[in-house]
């Protein structure tokens, strides 16, 4: 019984000030305290009027498209390799994919900036993506290999039988097949990279991301507005999020579909 | 290993093995095996698992490479073709379905891969799909089949392709008896239909027995005998075949002498003459016999004609009715066991326990084991 109502705090604990941003992001005043004084979309029209608030949605979904996108491909071929590594290799590569995770953004940030000064590269948006599919990358690697793993080595036998040569077996068997994984992991790298701030931090050149000229804005004023932009910002990682949860969920559905059929 | 020759005579066969052998690492898989495939045969490799069949049906197909000797299709060397040049199919054991397409589409697979015009693979899916029975589910997904419909679209799937060879790995080893029986006539019909040479692989050997023209019955990587299901039953050369056959009573021998070109053997029942004897046998020499069950006939000691050749006197230890047939354990004056097997009749058993009976076989039962 505690242990239930436990739940409920812990849900309160997660979502109350997520809720609390909503809630005033739609307030009709500019008071950013109860009593709630009736709902408008004021402040929505506001930072939708803010020039270079719209750049920076624009810039971040810039980022996340093209750095999820790397991360899909260079993390679809680690994902494919994997299972083909020798037994003690695995151990070794497991923890170095693991190893960004673990490792503090702030770390990361420091080193790639670095880098980067080293190599004369200019910071922009190409450094941002850079950095960021390496960020999302250990992510993408870790949600889709269990599914990569279990992938049925007959049906790219049978492919090949059937007069299917390597690539053609790859472009009508295998990526069809992991496709919906591969979408959700793909999904999940470009909701990661939208909200990141500590890596983008060292490596953002003159262009602004949002979640950092959401940041700016706050050091400038506290305008009810922040709100109405972090809403927005939550609204299209949530949406990437559900969007590649339900790539996963058709993709455990058709493996359970054929588990129960071969039992 | 087999010193048995093969016969080729008449038949050009459509693949041929010689000395081939397969390692990985330092396991030997295979070793050795030589063995001809003939036009429209089913030959089945049966054996243990482990004893290399499968790994010599991958060897086939072109899923693994051979590490030693030679392997023709029709005379052409295949080793060095990959799996989707050979004019080979396959039907996989868990199916390998392609589960992201319909049945029309699994069966169309490899013709669109040949550019066949789609007409004329309408008409040729169409017309596999009739063949396996599933041409009212064209349209199903794989994951709405069950297992012996997966089976049968698994099959068309493979014929479609028109393969001089079909391989087939444990088709049925995934489904439950009842459908396991009614696919094996399903798989001969198919075969008398499509005149498709079948490669058959299984551990089971009532499979093998029903299924084939010839068996290649395997262990740990060698051919241990290649024959017809009655040969490899009736006639077994080692003890390996007797055992993995099939029950059977094994008693040790000491070779005598000919008669009447029969082998007579002295063993622990009795002088015994054997009509098919191995090349080679020795005066003295130590072997085995095999004597199946359901070849020894029992009486009672005043009905027979008691002969010391092929005959026995045993007291009755055990009854074991199972279903249609009854095992009979008798033991002899020396201990040693010998188990008859007859039919069941409708009414009481006529032998009871502890009865002396008289057991007898014809000289063609007796097998003469030499290794």
């Amino acid at each position: 019984m505690l242990l239930r109502s436990y739940v409920w705090l812990y849900l309160l604990f997660l979502f109350g000030p997520l809720a609390v941003i909503a809630l005033f992001a739609f307030h009709a005043s500019p008071a950013l305290s109860f009593p709630f004084e009736g709902f408008s979309l004021r402040w929505f029209a506001e930072i939708l009027d803010d020039p270079q608030f719209i750049a920076a949605l624009k810039n971040s979904t810039i980022v996340a498209a093209a750095s999820s996108v790397m991360t899909g491909i260079l993390g679809t071929l680690a994902a494919l390799a994997l299972p083909r590594l020798p037994k003690r290799s695995l151990a070794g590569f497991n923890i170095l994919t693991f190893a960004p995770i673990a490792l503090p953004g702030l770390f990361l940030g420091i080193a790639l900036l670095a880098l980067f000064e080293r190599l004369g590269i200019y910071r922009s948006l190409w450094t941002v993506t850079i950095a960021h599919t390496l960020f999302t990358l250990p992510f993408f690697i870790e949600t889709v290999r269990s599914r990569v793993a279990y992938f049925d080595a007959s049906l790219e036998e049978a492919a090949r039988d059937l007069g299917a040569g390597p690539w053609t077996t790859f472009r009508l068997v295998t990526l069809p097949i992991l496709f919906p994984t591969l979408m959700g992991g793909v999904l999940l790298s470009f909701a990661l990279s939208f909200d990141e701030v500590v890596i983008t931090v060292f490596v953002v050149g003159e262009k602004n991301t949002l979640p950092f000229y959401i940041l700016s804005m706050m050091r400038r004023t506290v305008n009810p507005s922040i709100n109405a932009a972090s809403v927005l910002a939550m609204a299209l990682s949530l949406a990437s999020l559900l969007i590649g949860g339900l790539f996963f969920l058709l993709q455990r559905r058709r493996a359970q579909g054929r588990r129960t059929e071969n039992e | 290993m087999s010193t048995q020759t093969i016969s080729t005579s008449g038949q050009e066969p459509i693949v041929s093995m010689r000395g081939l052998g397969k390692k990985f690492g330092s396991f030997v898989a295979l070793q050795g095996i030589d063995l001809d495939v003939r036009e429209g045969e089913i030959l089945t490799f049966l054996g243990p698992s482990g004893c290399g069949k499968t790994t010599l049906m991958r060897i086939v197909a072109g899923f693994e490479d051979p590490t030693s000797g030679s392997l023709d299709l029709r005379g052409a060397d295949m080793r060095r073709l990959p799996p989707e040049k050979r004019p080979i199919n396959m039907v996989f054991q868990r199916y390998a379905l392609f589960p992201h397409l319909d049945v029309f589409d699994n069966v169309a697979f490899g013709l669109r891969l040949k550019k066949w015009p789609v007409a004329k693979i309408n008409d040729r899916v169409g017309q596999m799909l009739k063949m396996v029975q599933m041409d009212a589910m064209a349209t199903r997904w794989i994951t709405e089949l069950s297992g012996g419909q997966s089976q049968r679209v698994a099959l068309a799937r493979a014929l479609a392709n028109e393969p001089q060879l079909l391989l087939l790995d444990e088709p049925l080893a995934a489904l439950d008896l009842k459908i396991r029986h009614h696919m094996l006539a399903e798989l001969k019909r198919i075969q008398n239909e499509t005149r498709t040479t079948f490669i058959y692989v299984t551990h089971d050997q009532d499979e093998a027995m029903i299924l084939s023209t010839r068996i290649v019955l395997m262990n740990q990587g060698c051919i241990e005998q290649l024959g017809t299901p009655d040969e490899l039953y009736f006639q077994p050369v080692s003890l390996f075949a007797a055992k993995f056959l099939g029950e059977t009573n094994i008693l040790p021998a000491r070779v005598r002498g000919d008669a009447d070109g029969d082998v007579v053997l002295e063993g622990p029942a009795g002088t015994m003459r054997a009509r098919s004897k191995p090349t080679g046998l020795t005066e003295a020499q130590e072997v085995h016999v095999s004597i199946r069950p359901e070849t020894i006939s029992l009486s009672t000691l005043e009905a027979g004609s008691a002969s010391d050749v092929n005959g026995v006197c045993a007291e009755i230890k055990q009854i074991q009715p199972i279903g249609s047939r009854v095992v009979y354990t008798t033991r002899l004056d020396n201990g040693t066991e010998l188990r008859a097997q007859t039919v069941r009749p409708p009414d009481a058993l006529p032998l009871a326990m502890g009865q002396k009976v008289y057991l007898n076989w014809s000289d063609a039962a007796v097998a003469v084991l030499t290794k």
